[in-house]
């Protein structure tokens, strides 16, 4: 019976915590997985405090990652409302479009 | 329980009021009603700051997640002043834009209370809620213009990149609680690798609301591309919240003064740099003072880098004088039409002082003050930023302050040379809004009144960098 311990849990956050990174700057095209990059970046966090928080037997990192969640949701609305805005002026949701300013 | 609650008590009004601004605007007040109304909480709430203190000293409110010490009280006072602005500056711009929507002061009065959640954290918890109740208005407020693509364009990158900034900060807050087994600051010590690598994440995410180089990216282009008052608010307050929170985050002890050091050096020294190079080519008013702020962000980290009490009273000093002088520099900026239109590139400076020698002489006074010329606020700002850091021993990021405050100064005469000896490129408009030629006399009024009693602003900054130490 395979029993995980702390360290393979930081293994998967990490490797999530990459994949929401690399998301951000590599799959650039499409603002929706953009927003789902960011999302993967924060539950990739909640995972390691979880994580954390039973290893060290303290509950603060539990209570951290519900008001993560709570931020994710106002965040994903922001976005949300930042790219329907976006959709009505431009027309599309291509981040490559996005290139009037130089950056 | 009622302790904290006390200290609680200006935040308290003030999202009480936040709330109520926001009931009035959706049972139909008027723009002008609210603005006032929001002005006045912002009064009120600088008032119970200066009287519901704590009695001595740092006092903590709700199992340590909460904090109120001279520190903070003194960067409150500084974020709603220039909230204060903020709000006054916009009218009249907007109204001529007609983005004159009741949700403004809503949105910045609520950026304004994660604000001042953010230099009274002492969890890092706490901190996080702080920062993203900052953010998420900031993220609207940039996308302002809805119609317009680049303001589209600000606000999405805004919140990209600023998400990102929040995740990387996160990610070092579950490192440090991992590795320390706590989130409280008075509890955090930095005796292992986990946690020195977590908080210096922390501060990465911190140096990116600072707009500080390497992580300053999105500074010139949200600048451009949000609205004017908008940057006028990006360019004042936020900075000092961040500024705060990195501060307190550095000087826990002596030890992570020590191993957070050349993180804050690295900062200082490239914000300094490509503050002051990078603007040298620009043509955009907008575009430049966002490089001038990346710059200036780093003569006060330079000064945080110290690490002394000395450090961050020069600090506080440097980033409430750069704060006025803002004020007073997009008061003009906002103020500048030609035909009805805004004027935002620097060619349209030329010949200013011709059609308008008062203006032009306050813009001038303020650029001297910016590019660090005696006898003028700025140049007092630089000269203790300097003092703090020689003193700390931090000669070569000192002596590279000073080659990049030459060369910043070049982009910042040029200004004055183009309103005063170059050919004019037309009237601007007539006449002035009455509150943005009262912010631009005040602001140039105080930088040039500076010079009379230096001690008052110093001796009060530091009162509230004793008291951290």
């Amino acid at each position: 019976m395979f029993n995980p311990d702390l360290l393979h849990f930081l293994v998967v956050s990490s490797i999530v915590f990459t994949i929401g990174a690399f998301g951000l700057f590599v799959g650039r095209k499409n603002l929706i997985v953009m927003l789902m990059s960011l999302e993967l970046i924060l539950l990739s966090v909640s995972l390691n405090l979880v994580s954390f928080s039973a290893h060290l037997e303290d509950l603060t990192g539990q209570v951290f990652v519900m008001f993560i969640l709570t931020v994710a949701a106002a965040e994903a609305a922001v976005g949300l409302a930042i790219l329907v805005v976006f959709f009505r002026t431009r027309g599309s949701i291509e981040v490559q479009d996005s290139d009037q300013l130089k950056g | 329980m009622i302790d904290s609650l006390y200290l609680l008590l200006p935040l308290i009004f003030m999202s009480g009021m936040t709330l109520a601004l926001l009931l009035m605007g959706s049972f139909g007040s008027d723009y002008g009603g609210i603005r006032n109304m929001a002005l006045f909480s912002l009064l009120v709430v600088g008032a119970t700051y200066m009287v519901a203190r704590p009695p001595t000293g740092a006092e903590f409110g709700f199992d340590g997640l909460f904090m109120r010490d001279g520190l903070s009280d003194f960067s409150a006072i500084l974020i709603l002043v220039g909230l204060a602005f903020a709000l006054l500056l916009s009218d009249s711009w907007l109204r001529r834009e007609t983005l004159l929507r009741r949700e403004f002061p809503v949105l910045v009065l609520f950026s304004g209370i994660g604000m001042l959640l953010m230099v009274s954290s002492s969890n890092l918890m706490t901190l996080y809620l702080a920062m993203e109740l900052q953010s998420l208005p900031l993220y609207v407020l940039a996308a302002w213009r809805t119609r317009d693509l680049l303001s589209n364009e600000a606000g999405l990158k805004y919140f990209v990149l600023g998400s990102l900034a929040s995740g990387i900060m996160l990610f070092g807050m579950s490192l440090v609680y991992g590795f320390s087994g706590t989130l409280a600051f008075t509890d955090l010590t930095l005796d292992n690798a986990g946690t020195v690598a977590g908080m210096t994440l922390v501060m990465i995410g911190l140096g990116f609301k600072l707009s500080a180089s390497p992580f300053h990216m999105w500074t010139p282009d949200v600048y451009e591309g949000a609205p004017t008052p908008v940057t006028a608010l990006f360019s004042m307050v936020p900075k000092v919240a961040a500024l705060v929170a990195l501060a307190r985050l550095y000087v826990l002890d002596a030890a992570s003064v020590e191993m957070l050091q050349s993180v804050l050096w690295f900062l200082a020294f490239l914000s300094m740099v490509w503050g002051a190079f990078a603007a040298l080519g620009q043509s955009q008013i907008k575009r430049l003072l966002a490089y001038s702020a990346i710059g200036n962000i780093g003569y006060a980290l330079m000064g945080l880098a110290s690490g002394t009490a000395l450090g961050l009273e020069s600090a506080l000093v440097y980033i409430t004088i750069y704060l006025v002088t803002m004020a007073g520099v997009f008061a003009i900026v906002l103020s500048m039409r030609r035909d009805g239109q805004p004027l935002e590139a620097l060619d349209d400076l030329r010949g200013f002082s011709e059609h308008h020698p008062v203006v032009a002489l306050l813009l001038a006074v303020l650029m001297f003050s910016a590019a660090g010329i005696p006898p003028f606020a700025g140049f007092f700002a630089k000269v203790y930023v300097f003092r703090a850091a020689l003193d700390a021993g931090l000669i070569f990021l000192a002596v590279f302050g000073a080659i990049t405050a030459v060369v910043a100064a070049f982009y910042y005469l040029r200004i004055v040379r183009l309103m005063y000896f170059d050919e004019g490129s037309g009237a601007h408009d007539r006449p002035l809004s009455p509150t943005l030629s009262f912010v631009m006399f005040l602001a140039a009024a105080l930088v040039t009144g500076f010079l009379l009693s230096p001690s008052g602003l110093v001796t009060v900054a530091r009162l509230a960098a004793l008291s951290v130490f």
